[in-house]
């Protein structure tokens, strides 16, 4: 039996013009951020946090309600609201797709999480990159106002300008600041100090694109959908050897192997070897162990990760090698710079995997980059350095063939 | 900083160095100074920010790159006296940009069009055969 | 406030509420490994030398950056994390020029020939923080010998643009201490972190020259460089060629500003140092006569008194070239409400070529002279206005005892030239001289019915200077110190 789709972030994919509010409030936009301004902010929280059980689509899984009761909690004479449109992880443009469809599914969302916690300021952060969302999402500003949508939020679009740390909340805030988005001390944490010091909600695109879903056919509809603790669904993005790449939103009780059917499957006449799941700094999953729910929960019972949720499929030609090696030397691109293990490690670590992209690879230079991910995971500054290096490690353990088969003798 | 933070919650200081960016190409020290004057931040600060993004160009961006072929046919066919000629035209070393950013010089790998010997590629485009005395034309040509 | 408990390396603690895991061990003497760390600064946790083991998290701490709560378990020095501090430094020798680390004169061991004692005999290298680098001491600490990476050692260029305060970026550590004061204790704003990953730098503002930058010169950029990636260009050669050479007369200055920096070089107990040693040791290595800074001081504080007592309103007086400069960049249309007098060194050097110079019956254009103190604007004042020949501080007050034989362990004390000039000084305690600190807010006291406001440091300056600027100031008397 295939499984289907389930939109509700994409909901109004293809039914909509992106550029119309219209057309947006046709399909019943913004009508859940009516219902939710009649209802009590606590209330409205809960519903979010306790029964949608809502969590972050970003990456971390974090209960999103409960980001949003902590900044009511906070003190402050002013509140911000962030959307992390900083999709910047390679092989995801879920984000993207999203913003071009339907950029007010995501104001909708915030304007609902500005009112719950009490937020004047709501900033959508998006790369520099996504210049045509990014006037997308200022035209749909403006239309709101108009409209008299966004009450006393004042709603603003910031543009990023390269960076792929941004995409960590601490340093996205810095980068709003007008800072080097270098990733902050934790504690205190945004929703007590982010944004200009003051109390700070940062949610993913997808995330708010849940929310007025969830406020609008109620939090237990949606708790019905997809895993128990992970309830929902999830936009996948699928890229690589598949037949027909692109995003795919599914009830987050499919399974891996259930996704990369939506795709199309593995590309003729090849067989899946692996499957990045979630992004660079996540481990691979061998071709012949896809049979797996995607839930967050159970995923990291099996040690792997659902991150950003993308899919990287790899057929049988490709040799992990190269594509350790272009994901070290990607991420120390990135690296802010900061912190040692990660601004020198990186760099040591794309010397000792460029020696095995030529053939040259020695033992020595995998138990030493083997002491890199030790160092690394354990002392990095923040998620980009712990992780660097664990496709590596994934990689090594998986398939140590195609190691060996890059090693001198 | 609140007067900071209010002006600068307006519009972030990427955007500003973006806007001046599409208008010119790159943002000059004048953008600098004027960003740093909009939002209350020093310069420095300003230039340490801007320099951290990618997409942001804090040189003028090479209007005109050079390669010049260093394979051996077109090595023995006089491609070395061609570099110094450019690299004089240019007023820049081999792998190097030029002092007002216009010329970029660099080898480029045997490209495989060895019977015509030397070549070079001017912004992408390939000239064969190519004299000394064809170079001013042809760098001329590459800055319009 | 309340205690907490906490258990580290295996003591129970007690320690206040709100100090962090490495406040919690120092106060107990527990030693943990620091390098960016500056307790006077905001932490950046960015070297990760100070990271610890706290059970039960994810991973490792930065001890610095952590708080210590209840019930906490630390352990600062498992093998585990021993390990990896000596991979972290053995990541940055990687790209760290070795002038100092990989020592010319062999001992018989590796570990011989990095040890201190050993090592500071030497004078092969280059480097100026040889034997004070708290990078090699840390290599020495974790035994950082062979490198398991190609070395290859950065290229960037030397700044030595200002011929005072240099900038050799190949040493950087990106600890980012010379930006923090530059920029939260100072407000110059000049130094920088620019680009990212391995391309990152310091660099001073937009990239350009010192000499084309807003530097004023303070100089304290120099002081917490923990290498010798900034530092003030040395003129130990030059000195002491003219102190030994016939015909030239060199008369020395020395300020008791360098005796605590001279007593951690020297390895002597804190306050232990008397200047009377020092003054004998440069006797020693050959500088003419010597006087202590005590001795010119009357007469400079003499000018900041007659300064105070003619002053219409407010008396905003300074004697330092780095507050001149910062004046002249960020308050220019207030410059000419600051009174400037001479600065101590040129007052000493006045006093030496017209006094000295006649009381010894020398001429005076044959009289050079060596100002010894620990405040590097006076490096920078003597290159670029010639107030003095040389000035030195502290650091190569040691290298050139190092190199003349000095040992200010043995030395007997000798007197200083007396110079005493007796001045009555009413406002003394705010013409004194001003030692430089990391506070926010400006040092305040009453003298005479006047209300005196004592900046020690530029951040205080500016905020005095803005008080001056927009009307609030409420001080009769301002004295700006950098």
């Amino acid at each position: 039996m295939a499984v289907q789709e389930t939109r509700l972030a994409l909901r109004n994919m293809g039914k909509i013009d992106p550029m119309s509010i219209d057309d947006y409030i046709a399909q019943g936009g913004y009508e859940a951020l009516a219902k939710a301004r009649q209802m009590d902010r606590d209330e409205l929280i809960s519903e979010v946090e306790n029964a949608s059980k809502l969590r972050g689509r970003g990456g971390a899984g974090f209960n999103t309600g409960f980001k949003w009761s902590g900044a009511k909690a906070s003190e402050g004479d002013q509140k911000f609201i962030v959307c992390n449109a900083d999709e910047g992880e390679p092989g995801t443009f879920k984000d993207r797709v999203i913003l071009e469809n339907d950029p007010h599914t995501v104001l909708e969302g915030m304007l609902i999480a500005a009112y719950a916690v009490g937020a004047t300021e709501a900033i959508v952060y998006c790369r520099g990159e996504y210049e045509h969302q990014i006037a997308l999402l200022r035209h749909a500003v403006e239309q709101a106002e108009e409209h008299g949508l966004t009450g006393d939020v004042h709603m603003h679009v910031f543009s990023g300008a390269g960076s792929y740390v941004c995409g960590e909340e601490t340093a996205l805030l810095n980068s709003i600041e007008g800072q080097r988005a270098e990733p902050r001390l934790k504690p205190p944490y945004p929703t007590v100090a982010g944004a200009f010091g003051k109390p700070t909600v940062v949610n993913n695109v997808e995330t708010f694109a849940n929310v007025p879903v969830i406020v609008g056919k109620g939090a237990a509809w949606y708790a019905g959908i997809g895993a128990a603790e992970y309830p929902g669904t999830k936009v996948f993005s699928i890229s690589g050897d598949v037949k027909n790449p692109g995003c795919y939103e599914v009830a987050t009780d499919a399974s891996l192997n259930d996704v990369i059917e939506l795709a199309g499957g593995v590309t003729e006449g090849h067989k899946i070897k692996a499957v990045q799941l979630g992004g660079s700094s996540c481990g691979y999953i061998k071709g012949s162990e896809l049979d797996q729910s995607v839930d967050f929960d159970s995923l990291r019972r099996n040690g792997k990760s659902l991150g950003s949720g993308a899919v990287l499929v790899l057929n049988e030609t490709h040799n992990l090698v190269d594509q350790v090696q272009q994901i070290v030397h990607f991420l120390g691109h990135e690296s802010c710079g900061k912190c040692t293990p990660c601004r020198e490690g990186l760099c040591q670590a794309g010397v000792i995997l460029d020696r095995f992209a030529a053939g040259k690879g020695t033992q020595a230079d995998l138990d030493m980059l083997q002491a890199l991910h030790d160092l690394m995971a354990t002392d990095c500054f923040c998620a980009l350095g712990q992780g660097a290096l664990t496709a590596f490690v994934s990689a090594y353990e998986i398939f140590p063939e195609d190691f060996r088969e890059r090693m001198v003798n | 900083m609140s007067g900071t933070m209010q002006s600068s919650c307006d519009q972030g200081v990427l955007d500003r160095a973006l806007e001046r960016q599409r208008d010119h190409g790159w943002v000059t020290e004048d953008d600098v100074c004027a960003i740093a004057d909009e939002t209350g931040m020093p310069p420095s600060k300003v230039y340490e920010t801007l320099s951290f993004y990618s997409m942001i160009h804090l040189a003028k961006p090479v209007t005109v790159k050079v390669q010049v072929c260093r394979g051996t046919s077109c090595y023995t066919r006089g491609g070395m006296n061609l570099l110094h000629e450019i690299e004089r035209l240019c007023g820049c070393a081999v792998g190097e940009t030029s002092p007002d950013g216009t010329y970029q010089v660099d080898y480029v790998e045997c490209i495989g069009h060895c019977e015509t010997a030397p070549n070079i590629i001017v912004n992408g485009v390939l000239y064969q055969a190519v004299t000394p005395d064809q170079l001013p034309g042809i760098l001329k040509e590459a800055t319009r | 406030m309340a205690n907490v408990h906490v258990t580290i390396d295996d003591r129970a603690l007690e320690v206040p509420e709100g100090s962090t895991i490495l406040e919690a061990a120092r106060q107990n003497d527990i030693h943990i490994p620091t390098l960016c760390y500056l307790k006077e600064l905001d932490p950046r946790a960015s070297f990760r030398m100070c990271i610890v083991e706290v059970e039960g998290a994810r991973t490792f701490m930065p001890s610095c950056a952590t708080k210590v709560r209840e019930g906490m378990v630390v352990h600062t020095n498992t093998d585990a994390v021993r390990a990896k501090r000596k991979l972290t430094l053995e990541l940055i020798m990687a790209h760290h020029p070795v002038d100092c680390h990989h020592c010319l004169r062999i001992g018989n061991t590796k570990e011989q020939d990095l040890d201190l004692w050993f090592c500071e005999m030497c004078f092969f290298c280059d480097c100026v923080r040889d034997g004070i680098c708290e990078l090699q001491a840390l290599n020495r600490e974790y035994h950082v010998d062979q490198l398991p990476f190609t070395i290859e050692g950065d290229r960037y260029e030397e700044d030595c643009s200002l011929g005072s305060v240099t900038r050799n970026p190949d040493k950087c550590i990106k600890c980012r201490r010379c930006v923090d004061v530059c920029n939260d204790i100072q407000t110059v704003h000049n130094l920088a972190y620019i680009g990212r990953g391995r391309q990152a730098r310091v660099a001073s503002a937009l990239d350009k020259p010192m000499a084309e930058s807003p530097c004023v010169r303070c100089g304290r950029c120099v002081d917490v460089c923990p290498t010798g990636a900034v530092y003030m260009q040395e003129h130990i050669d030059d000195m002491l060629d003219d102190a030994h050479a016939y015909g030239t007369h060199t008369v020395g200055m020395v300020s008791s500003s360098i005796l605590p920096d001279l007593e951690k070089l020297c390895h002597l107990e804190s306050g232990s140092l008397d200047i009377h040693r020092v003054i004998a040791g440069l006797v020693k290595e050959g500088v003419d006569c010597v006087v202590s800074e005590e001795q010119v001081i009357g007469e400079n504080q003499a000018l900041a008194e007659d300064l105070i007592e003619q002053a219409d309103g407010v008396a905003i007086i300074s004697n330092s070239f780095a507050v001149k400069n910062f004046v002249h960049e960020y308050f220019a249309d207030i410059e000419d409400k600051v009174s400037f007098y001479p600065s101590v060194q040129q007052t000493f050097t006045d006093l030496a070529k017209r006094k000295l110079a006649a009381e010894f019956g020398w001429d005076a254009d044959s009289v050079k002279t060596v100002v010894f103190t620990a405040g590097n604007e006076n490096g920078a004042e003597a290159h670029e206005l010639g107030s003095a020949d040389f000035s030195m501080n502290a650091r190569e007050v040691y290298r050139t005892f190092k190199r003349t034989g000095v040992d200010l362990g043995r030395i007997k004390p000798t007197d200083a030239l007396k110079q005493t000039r007796d001045v009555a000084r009413t406002f003394g305690a705010a013409t004194a001289p001003v030692a430089f600190n990391f506070e926010k807010a400006p040092e305040t006291m009453r003298i005479a019915g006047k209300k005196v406001a004592i900046a020690h440091n530029l951040g205080q300056c500016r905020a005095l200077l803005e008080g001056v600027k927009e009307g609030t100031n409420e001080f009769d008397v301002i004295r700006l110190c950098a």
